[in-house]
């Protein structure tokens, strides 16, 4: 019997959660999404103790997030990017891990199309991610506009899987990661 | 991969974003100007809460765009975050399997665009036919009494004589945001949505007034 | 005389409440927000606020730092303040709330309880008390 009014309820562990927003070129939407991100990680998804400080997970997703929003934010044409995390039992290990699929969407001419495509590809192709990385922030030093910096940290730091979708004049990115049950876990 | 021939969305392969493929989801092109979140979660008592802050820091964060005094903003962005959380919390407490949407959108009135905005904040989640039908009925009430007032006086009385929910979460919103209040069913989903045109136009409405001295002091 | 019991302080979810009784004075604190989950602790605490409140003329409840309160905490506590309403004359006192006119909710909510039971309750606008 659920008792709704306590809020002891059994623990929907196979129950997934998504959320998305679009909020045209608003730039203080971005840290908005990330604190909800790293709140919704740790708070409801790990049920973490300690949610005030954050978790390792919440705070990769969260910077995630922040990275592919202010992505599509910057380089978009002035108008509505939107952004979406899904987190869904992870279809190869339900009982254990979560699969998390961060999207963004923004209008992308088709030079943005391609500079995104060849990074992302670079990037996947890279023997050593972490050096490729560390390449990136070397140069971007010297350059710190339109980097690639933000992806690439993606990539290695939050351990996310980086894809791309072109839809007509609109660039989709997708970020996946199958993370633990276990809030200490960093598997 | 998910379709996008319906614009940036949802997915299919869980229940909850089952609910979430139905509603109707604006592609990027069709209102520019709109801003909008939209949540889907199983029974997760704690998203109330969350919900009812990031909705009063994403209202907050869009109402600062448009020239109003601040109390109106903090008024407002009060009123809207109750409802947001009245709304989820009947999800949670009432829904058939804990599966729901929420979202809030954010949009320019179509008869002043420059002044007003519609925010709309609105749920969607199964329920079994006496709860569609108690809702209907509620939302009825709330929208035709001629005394909206002294019918949710009543309602908090009747609250204090029984034991079980008494609907007071949807007079809660209506009466203390003076937000509209519509629901829909669609098989066995019932959606409902709060919504209000604000700007600086549109009084921020304080509460409802009675006749009689209010035994209220400030200092 | 007034009420000797104590009042036991609790937490539930993100709600605390606390009481104290100096004699014929009762003082209450509610921080937090009263939201899913706290309905039972606060009938609880509630109800031991009305046995300790026995024989006193003055409940204060400071709901200066209490964030929200969903439509089930106001309904508990609209219960203990018609169960006050509804104490003999002789044993019924005043409930006087502070409120902080930052937290909006607050003005419109409270108003509704005054509405009905303004004969025992009053409420007070202040701002954030010190602890």
């Amino acid at each position: 019997m659920l008792d709704h009014e306590s809020g002891g309820l059994a623990r929907h562990d196979h129950t997934p959660a998504y959320f998305s927003t679009a909020f045209g070129h608003r730039p203080r939407m971005l840290e908005l999404v990330r604190g909800f991100v790293s709140d919704f990680c740790d708070r409801v998804m790990l049920g973490t103790a300690r949610a005030r400080q954050g978790s390792f997970r919440g705070s990769q997703l969260s910077m995630a997030a922040h990275e592919l929003m202010e992505n599509a934010l910057v380089y978009g044409p002035e108008g509505s990017s939107s952004f979406s995390i899904a987190i869904d039992p992870d279809p190869e290990d339900p009982a254990n891990r979560y699969l998390v699929c961060i999207r963004t969407r923004n209008r992308a001419d088709p030079c943005q199309q391609a500079t995104v495509r060849q990074r992302l590809h670079a990037l996947s192709e890279s023997e050593d991610p972490t050096a490729y990385y560390l390449g990136l922030m070397a140069a971007s030093a010297r350059r710190p506009e339109g980097s690639g910096l933000g992806l690439a940290r993606v990539r290695v730091e939050a351990q996310m899987d980086l894809s791309c979708v072109v839809d007509g004049d609109e660039l989709e990115v997708v970020a996946r990661a199958r993370i633990p049950r276990d809030p200490g876990g960093r598997g | 991969m998910p379709s996008n021939d319906i614009g940036f969305g949802p997915r299919r392969s869980t229940r909850a974003s089952g609910l979430v493929r139905k509603r109707t989801v604006r592609s990027l092109a069709a209102e520019p100007e709109a801003a909008s979140f939209s949540i889907a979660f199983g029974r997760r008592p704690k998203m109330v809460a969350m919900v009812r802050r990031v909705v009063a820091d994403f209202y907050g964060a869009l109402y600062d765009e448009i020239a109003a005094p601040v109390e109106q903003s903090r008024g407002w962005t009060s009123q809207v975050s109750l409802a947001a959380a009245e709304l989820v919390e009947n999800t949670v407490r009432h829904g058939l399997d804990g599966d729901a949407v929420f979202s809030i959108t954010v949009a320019s009135d179509r008869d002043d665009p420059g002044r007003v905005h519609v925010v709309s904040v609105s749920t969607r989640n199964r329920a079994d036919a006496s709860q569609r039908e108690l809702v209907l009925r509620r939302v009825n009430e709330l929208r035709t009494t001629p005394d909206l007032f002294a019918f949710y006086l009543a309602l908090l009385t009747e609250s204090t004589q029984q034991g079980g929910s008494s609907g007071l979460g949807l007079a809660r919103i209506r009466v203390e945001t003076r937000m509209d209040l519509h629901c829909s069913i669609d098989g066995d989903e019932l959606e409902i949505t709060a919504s209000a045109r604000v700007g600086p136009g549109v009084p921020v409405l304080g509460p409802p007034r009675r006749d009689g001295p209010e035994r209220t002091r400030s200092r | 005389m007034n009420g000797s019991t104590s009042i036991r302080s609790v937490t539930a979810e993100s709600l605390s409440a606390a009481g104290a009784v100096e004699g014929e004075l009762v003082t209450v604190r509610l921080c937090g927000s009263a939201e899913l989950g706290s309905k039972a602790m606060l009938d609880e605490f509630l109800a031991d606020v009305l046995v300790a409140s026995d024989g006193c003329r003055e409940v204060v409840v400071d709901m200066t730092k209490l964030e929200y309160m969903n439509s089930s905490a106001l309904k508990s506590l609209l219960t203990w303040i018609v169960r006050v309403r509804d104490l003999p004359e002789l044993r019924r006192y005043t409930i006087r709330i502070l409120s902080n006119p930052e937290l909006h909710w607050q003005q419109r909510s409270l108003h509704s309880l005054v509405s009905m039971c303004g004969d025992v309750l009053e409420v007070e606008e202040r701002g954030e008390q010190s602890s």
